[in-house]
């Protein structure tokens, strides 16, 4: 479903990454593997066209970044769930609306909205908390109301770019438990990380990069 | 959803930057009412230039012991003159009667006979009342035999000619400078505006959001800062005109009415340079600065 084919990024500084080929299958969840600064990041971005390769190419579904037009990458990004390690959250707005957002942006109706927010919050156990402004809460309620804004569309792949970076332990078991909850459901989930003890268990095939380049263990 | 959500993040805009909103909001008050005022002198003085080109004429006047036939024969070179419009005989009664109607005083009780002389009011047309197209038409006019003076308003003629010009130009020329001063200080706002959420346009972005989803905001933060400007404007015009008519109302019988169609003008001119200069900052800052950030 997502087709690496010899992908290259160079930022001109020696960082971006080089001769990238592999495969994402429907349906599986892979974790990313690395050190800080090896390209995990870059690669993400491409897939979700925030940058395009220098050489080589990338598919996702029917969509080539040979080919694709400014349009086609907004399509593309309303089907992709994307959770960052900062969150990203809209501070000033409120739980609610940071969730809707999707939504709101693609013009469903009012009452479609509310009854989907509300059904995700409950599931992520943060309904709670739906008035409140994102800025307020703590770091593990933040990434869990990004998570939310994340799924809150139903996209056909998720992807977590360290989304335990910055929680306790405790938050980041409760954020990876939710991401293995999403692909139960049949999404496809792209995990990078380098937090080791959270994925010590868990038998998800496993891509390592270092320098740029994917590393064959 | 959608437009409730813009319009929440319009205000949220507004509040956030009120100083700047404020400031811009009475600059565009200041320079458009003076746009408009501009705008309404120029129109006078081009409507008053107009007026007196339609009300122009040139009085000839003949030796009052011309005979019908020599008046009908002068008749006739004058209608040759291809830069005249009409032609009015005015005889010595019917001038008696004219005098009569103006003074109030018969010129036959005052001098026991009537002395004023035959004439003929001429209009040009309005393309040909030009001073120095006139002069020519009065010079030959003078020529002609039979007539004795030729008489017109040239002074107000070429001082109408000039300061209207002069009016005009110096009005589109102020115009058109502070227009570009309100669209540059809107697009300053909307700069600082997009700068402050920089970081939400990118996530916006991220997360597959339309260019015009993003923008509308902006768009509608410009257009409501310049129509409260034009309210505004409106008001120093008001108050502009209410001053003028205190001022000069015991020295002349005029007062200047203040219409509430230039409020509406002050308000949906402000607005429409509002979205058009917003629309543009919005547009060109949003990927310049959400892309320095993430």
């Amino acid at each position: 479903m997502i087709e690496c084919i010899q992908l290259t990024v160079d930022f001109g500084n020696g960082e971006g990454i080089r001769n990238i080929t592999t495969h994402f299958y429907e349906g599986d969840f892979t974790l990313l593997l690395g050190p800080t600064g090896c390209g995990k990041s870059t690669l993400m971005r491409i897939m979700y066209m925030d940058i395009l390769p220098t050489r080589g190419y990338i598919t996702i579904r029917h969509w080539d970044s040979r080919k694709i037009s400014k349009r086609q990458i907004l399509k593309l990004r309303q089907g992709i769930g994307i959770i960052f390690q900062d969150f990203r959250l809209i501070e000033n707005l409120s739980v609610f609306e940071n969730v809707a957002l999707p939504l709101i942006m693609t013009g469903q109706p009012r009452k479609n909205i509310f009854e989907r927010v509300q059904a995700i919050l409950d599931e992520i156990g943060l309904l709670n908390t739906w008035h409140q402004k994102a800025g307020s809460l703590s770091g593990g309620e933040k990434q869990r109301v990004a998570i939310a804004r994340a799924i809150v569309k139903k996209p056909f792949l998720v992807l977590a770019d360290e989304p335990t970076g910055n929680l306790d332990p405790e938050a980041a078991n409760t954020v990876f438990e939710l991401l293995k909850k999403i692909n139960a459901l049949g999404t496809t989930v792209i995990m990078a990380t380098h937090n080791y003890t959270l994925i010590e268990d868990c038998d998800y095939r496993r891509i390592y990069m270092e320098n740029g380049s994917l590393v064959d263990l | 959803m959608r437009f409730t959500f813009i319009i929440k993040q319009t205000f949220i805009n507004l509040w956030t930057a009120r100083l700047p909103v404020l400031i811009a909001i009475f600059t565009i008050g200041i320079s458009l009412s003076i746009v408009i005022g501009m705008g309404l002198l120029s129109y006078k003085a081009f409507t008053s230039f107009d007026m007196f080109q339609d009300k122009f004429e040139i009085e000839v006047f003949l030796h009052p012991n011309l005979t019908q036939e020599e008046i009908h024969r002068l008749q006739n070179e004058l209608s040759d003159i291809h830069q005249i419009k009409m032609i009015n005989f005015i005889s010595k009664d019917e001038a008696a009667r004219i005098f009569k109607e103006e003074f109030g005083e018969d010129i036959y009780e005052i001098l026991d006979e009537n002395p004023l002389p035959p004439s003929y009011h001429i209009k040009l047309y309005r393309q040909m009342t030009h001073p120095d197209i006139v002069d020519n038409v009065v010079k030959r006019i003078s020529e002609l035999q039979g007539v004795e003076d030729v008489k017109y308003h040239k002074e107000i003629l070429i001082l109408m000619e000039k300061y209207s010009r002069l009016i005009i130009l110096v009005g589109t020329g102020i115009i058109l400078a502070l227009i570009i001063a309100m669209n540059v200080l809107i697009k300053n706002t909307i700069k600082l505006s997009v700068y402050a959420r920089r970081k939400q346009i990118a996530i916006l972005q991220q997360l597959g959001a339309g260019g015009f989803f993003i923008r509308l905001p902006y768009i509608f933060e410009g257009m409501i800062e310049g129509a409260l400007g034009g309210a505004f404007a409106g008001f120093l015009l008001n108050l502009f005109f209410q001053l003028i008519n205190l001022s000069v109302q015991y020295i002349f019988d005029i007062s200047l009415v203040f219409s509430s169609s230039i409020w509406t003008v002050a308000i949906v001119a402000g607005a429409i340079i509002g979205i058009f200069s917003s629309s543009r900052a919005a547009k060109s800052f949003m990927y310049l600065f959400a892309k320095e950030d993430y």
